[in-house]
């Protein structure tokens, strides 16, 4: 008693202590933010994690101008803060804390929509009502003045609207016009600008409905068709490295792209979002990018997620909640800039700890250098060892450094599949340089010495004792129905015929196989090798395996005795029973050489796993049809209607269980509400 | 005459037989010995040196062999799963493709399926020109690209796709091409064997229940055929580890990306132009114990009785 009593406080000390630590650790993860921070894990799914960012300031007013309605923002090295001041007709210039500099455009600029800073200070403007670019020099003279390209390619109808603007160092415009759903208008400085052409145009989705119709379809009902027009980029941004990235709306696949300077894509985000609002290249190779409601995601270079956060305002007014999102930017310390259109304001944010040491093992592994970015990526890890970008990370890392087992431990712990190839590879490859000679010497001594046993038995005889007991266990009739399972498999038609009309196979055998196809489902679908598992880890559903498998084999059987008795089948329960069990012999046989494969065949041999799994699929169903046709005694006609039919039967079943099952729960439900009923007005 | 007598005499005859049957065979088995025996023989003796060509071969044991388990990535993790997967799909495929195209044109008429077995014969014999006519035309690069072209005028595609230099499609092309060119000597053979079947079979057949043309084939046609069979499977193996050298006028060799690098191909690569002789002779030899061990397979399969 006194133990148990122990035991007790010891279990209540310690659930005390869980509470504490997770009630400073949510402490420490609140701290103040109005939203919550997702990544994503290895499998796909969201993920929350800790607070990347948090509201750090608010910027409503630079000295005593207020904004009015701002549509664009360009943040520069040095500093300082442009905002396309649309409703003022202006651009205004502050610094970061908020302090006025100066204005430009007054009297020149009409709807300012889009506005860009080069590294010399130039100011370039997208002016959507002046139907003009305005580039003014770093003291707010105005230098130049685009207007519509005379170009004919440009298209004569067209009107040049142009609402953002971005400028590379050479000076060539690259400009997101409204209406103009050719793609991004590339325009060159020279000779009061020149058009170079239509840049990153997206793609029309086609569906595969789409291409049918088209091909099938004669040119006048093709003409009738809706033209099927690419949606334009509606914001873009540029990197140190002159490269483009561009959001577009309402496309699932071009949301967000990064093109290189032939306009081609090179990323491919593992996630997107209806309404992007802007996009601002990070300063450790990473890319934010905004939705309209306030969402920013960042992704690292290769367009995979690091972060979602932030979120719209819900009446609240809540510092770092925004209401319509129009622009992003980001200074040289990593805080994000967002201006929010609708409230007129710029909000900022400050990456936390976690987030800072993450940019830092970005920086470095971007730049090849592996080993130092593992200090960082440990302490992230420590912050949060779930976090799977760091793990991945780390894997990659360790396999640089041609460590391998490290490499694999990471990558299994992120899920990342390829690098977990690659280190399983090289593992593999070192434990074959060690063992094959050994392995090939003991392959030829096998060999001889089967041999040497073969000679001297066709001398001496001396394997006779062996024979023997072969013949003395194969003669046990649950032995020898268990080989004609193995028969079966090699010869279906005259094995059928077994099964049908000599009796060769039992219940009990059958049951036996079942029992065992059981095991080996469930051991290879748990158990197999990490490439090869479609289930996510630590995850176990044994018993609705065990049921699915019982319930599956039940309804075939069934089903398909039901359907043959009234087709002039002559097959009893127990043929058919027998059979179809019989018919999974070659998964039963097949499946451990493949489980034991899974364990060391790399993504590179994946074929050899396919190959196999199309080998046992195809040869259980071709014994699983032949067995219907030979039990019953039909044609093959006769056997494809039955299947048909054994199907339709099954979905009836399905169904009609599924009603019963909905209907007895509501009259359990009745039941224990007059119960309860009853309980209470006793009670009372 | 005595016992005795008719024993020797009927060895006496053995033994001239036996002369006769040596003489006939002797210009072959020269021919033979030349340029086949000696060659792999050699090639034995070669993949145990390091031979650059120039200089006098050099003893190195089992290294060759060694690096090709161990030390050649390209072996390893291009070469070995491209020919495996391309003797799977060419190998079974295109004796699937056979065996369905001789059956066939069994069923046509004797001057139609003369014209057609010739006709489905000769890609096999004159590939390398085929390459040069047929298949660089369609899977040229650009729009004027046979294939490309087709593709564009459907709507599935926008731009041409190179289709020789991306590295997704050379192997699946490859293996197109060898499904197309896949109807060799093992076609005529299977032609041969199924028209040698013994009529009168069919007829016993149809009175004793067979119904249909599926039935005939499943019971009948292919337990009469067994060796045409076998042979037949034995040429398709031999062929489908052997491809590979008239892809280099395709892709160039080494492909792009070792993408459709064959065992083959390997072996030119290191024979002819990294000139290491000793090594491309052990590659070799790893080639021809796969396609023997494969052989062994189908020897299993086909000759199983029971």
């Amino acid at each position: 008693m006194k133990k148990y009593i122990l035991n007790f406080k010891r279990i209540a000390l310690s659930l005390l202590a869980m509470v504490l630590v997770m009630s400073s650790a949510l402490t420490v993860q609140a701290e103040d933010a109005p939203y919550k921070t997702y990544t994503f894990d290895g499998y796909g799914s969201i993920m929350q994690t800790q607070t990347a960012y948090l509201p750090y300031e608010t910027i409503a007013k630079f000295d005593e101008e207020a904004l009015s309605g701002p549509s664009d923002m360009c943040i520069t090295d040095d500093g300082f803060i442009y905002v396309a001041d649309t409703g003022n007709s202006r651009v205004v210039v502050g610094d970061l804390e908020g302090n006025l500099v100066k204005i430009i455009g007054e009297g020149t600029l009409k709807t300012p929509k889009g506005v860009f800073v080069t590294k010399n200070n130039h100011v370039y403007v997208a002016d959507r009502d002046a139907q003009s670019i305005f580039e003014f020099d770093e003291n707010g003279d105005l230098l130049n003045q685009y207007g519509k390209p005379a170009s004919p390619l440009y298209g004569d109808a067209l009107e040049f609207l142009p609402i953002k603007i971005v400028v590379n160092d050479a000076g060539i415009m690259y400009v997101v016009c409204e209406s103009n759903t050719n793609g991004i208008v590339e325009i060159s400085p020279n000779e009061g600008g020149t058009f170079l052409g239509y840049f990153g145009t997206n793609q029309a989705e086609r569906s595969l409905q789409t291409i049918i119709y088209r091909a099938i379809a004669s040119d006048a009902q093709r003409a009738k068709m809706v033209s099927n027009i690419p949606s334009t980029p509606d914001n873009l941004c540029i990197d140190d490295n002159g490269l483009i990235y561009t959001v577009t709306r309402g496309e699932e696949y071009d949301t967000l792209k990064r093109l290189n300077i032939a306009g081609k894509n090179m990323i491919e985000p593992d996630t997107y979002d209806d309404i992007p609002a802007a996009v601002a290249a990070g300063n450790h190779d990473n890319v934010f990018m905004v939705s309209q409601q306030g969402y920013v995601y960042e992704f690292n270079n290769e367009g995979e997620i690091l972060y979602v956060f932030g979120g719209a305002d819900d009446g609240t007014q809540r510092v770092g909640l925004c209401t319509l999102v129009s622009a992003i930017g980001v200074d040289t310390e990593d805080r994000i800039y967002i201006l929010d259109q609708d409230k007129a304001q710029i909000q900022i944010f400050e990456p936390t700890e976690f987030t800072n040491l993450l940019h830092e093992a970005l920086n470095l592994y971007a730049t090849g250098r592996y080993t130092e970015s593992k200090a960082p990526l440990e302490e992230v890890l420590k912050m949060n060892s779930m976090f799977d970008y760091a793990n991945k990370a780390m894997g990659r890392a360790y396999f640089q450094e041609e460590n391998y087992e490290k490499a694999q431990y990471y990558s299994k712990l992120a899920k990342d599949y390829e690098g977990y190839s690659d280190a399983s590879w090289e593992i593999r490859n070192l434990q074959l340089k060690k063992y094959i000679v050994p392995f090939i010497w003991c392959v030829v001594g096998l060999w001889v010495l089967s041999k040497v046993i073969k000679r001297l038995d066709q001398k001496k005889n001396i394997l006779q004792p062996v024979r023997d007991v072969k013949e003395k266990i194969g003669s046990i009739d649950f032995i020898a129905k268990l080989q004609y399972a193995w028969y079966f498999m090699k010869h279906p038609f005259e094995g059928t015929y077994g099964i049908a009309r000599e009796g060769k196979a039992s219940l009990r055998v059958a049951n036996f196989l079942v029992a065992v196809f059981a095991i080996e489902y469930i051991i290879n679908k748990y158990l197999s090798g990490f490439l090869w598992k479609n289930v996510r880890e630590g995850r176990y559903e044994l018993f609705s395996d065990i049921a699915t498998i019982v319930i599956v084999l039940i309804a075939v059987t069934g089903c398909s005795y039901l359907v043959s008795t009234i087709n002039d089948g002559e097959g009893t329960i127990k043929k058919l029973y027998c059979s179809f069990v019989y018919s999974l012999t070659p998964y039963i046989t097949l499946i451990p050489v493949v489980f034991l494969f899974s364990h060391v065949v790399t993504i590179n041999e994946e074929f050899l796993i396919t190959f196999a799994y199309i080998l046992i699929y195809a040869w259980c169903a071709i014994l699983f049809v032949l067995s219907v046709k030979e039990i019953n005694y039909y044609t093959m006609k006769e056997t494809f209607k039955v299947l048909a039919l054994t199907v339709f039967t099954i979905l009836i079943l399905a169904l009609l269980i599924f009603i019963i099952y909905v209907l007895w729960a509501q009259v359990f439900e009745f039941i224990i509400a007059i119960g309860g009923e009853v309980v209470y007005r006793i009670g009372n | 005459m005595s016992k005795k007598l008719v024993t020797t005499s009927k060895k006496l005859a053995r033994r001239d037989n036996n002369k006769n049957g040596y003489l006939f065979i002797l210009p072959y088995a020269i021919v033979f010995t030349i340029f086949i025996l000696v060659p792999v023989i050699l090639a034995v003796i070669l993949s145990f040196t390091n031979f650059n060509a120039i200089e006098f071969p050099s003893w190195v044991g089992f290294l060759n062999y060694i690096t090709v388990l161990t030390n050649d990535e390209v072996f390893m993790q291009h070469v070995l799963p491209n020919t495996v997967v391309y003797a799977l799909v060419v190998g079974v495929g295109g004796y699937i493709l056979s065996f369905v195209l001789a059956w066939a044109l069994c069923n046509l008429p004797s001057m139609l399926r003369t014209v057609f077995a010739l006709i489905i014969y000769s890609p096999s014999m004159t590939a390398g020109v085929a390459m040069g006519v047929v298949w660089k035309v369609i899977f040229s690069g650009d729009q004027t690209g046979l294939l490309n072209s087709w593709l564009m005028e459907l709507g599935i595609i926008t731009e041409p796709i190179i289709w020789l230099i991306n590295e997704n499609y050379l192997l699946p092309i490859v293996i197109v091409i060898g499904l197309w060119s896949s109807m060799g000597i093992g076609f005529l053979s299977l032609i041969a064997g199924i028209l040698n079947v013994d009529e009168s079979l069919y007829e016993a057949g149809a009175i004793d229940g067979i119904k249909n043309r599926f039935q005939e084939m499943i019971y009948i046609t292919i337990p009469s055929m067994k060796p045409q069979m076998f042979f037949a499977a034995v040429m398709s193996i031999v062929n489908a580890f052997q491809a590979g050298s008239i892809y280099t006028l395709l892709t160039g060799n080494p492909s792009p990306g070792y993408a459709s690098q064959l065992l083959v191909n390997h072996i030119e690569d290191y024979g002819f132009l990294r000139y290491e002789m000793g090594y491309a002779a052990a590659v070799s030899v790893v080639l021809l114990l796969i396609v023997q061990i494969f052989s062994k397979v189908a020897n299993k399969l086909f000759t199983e009785e029971d």
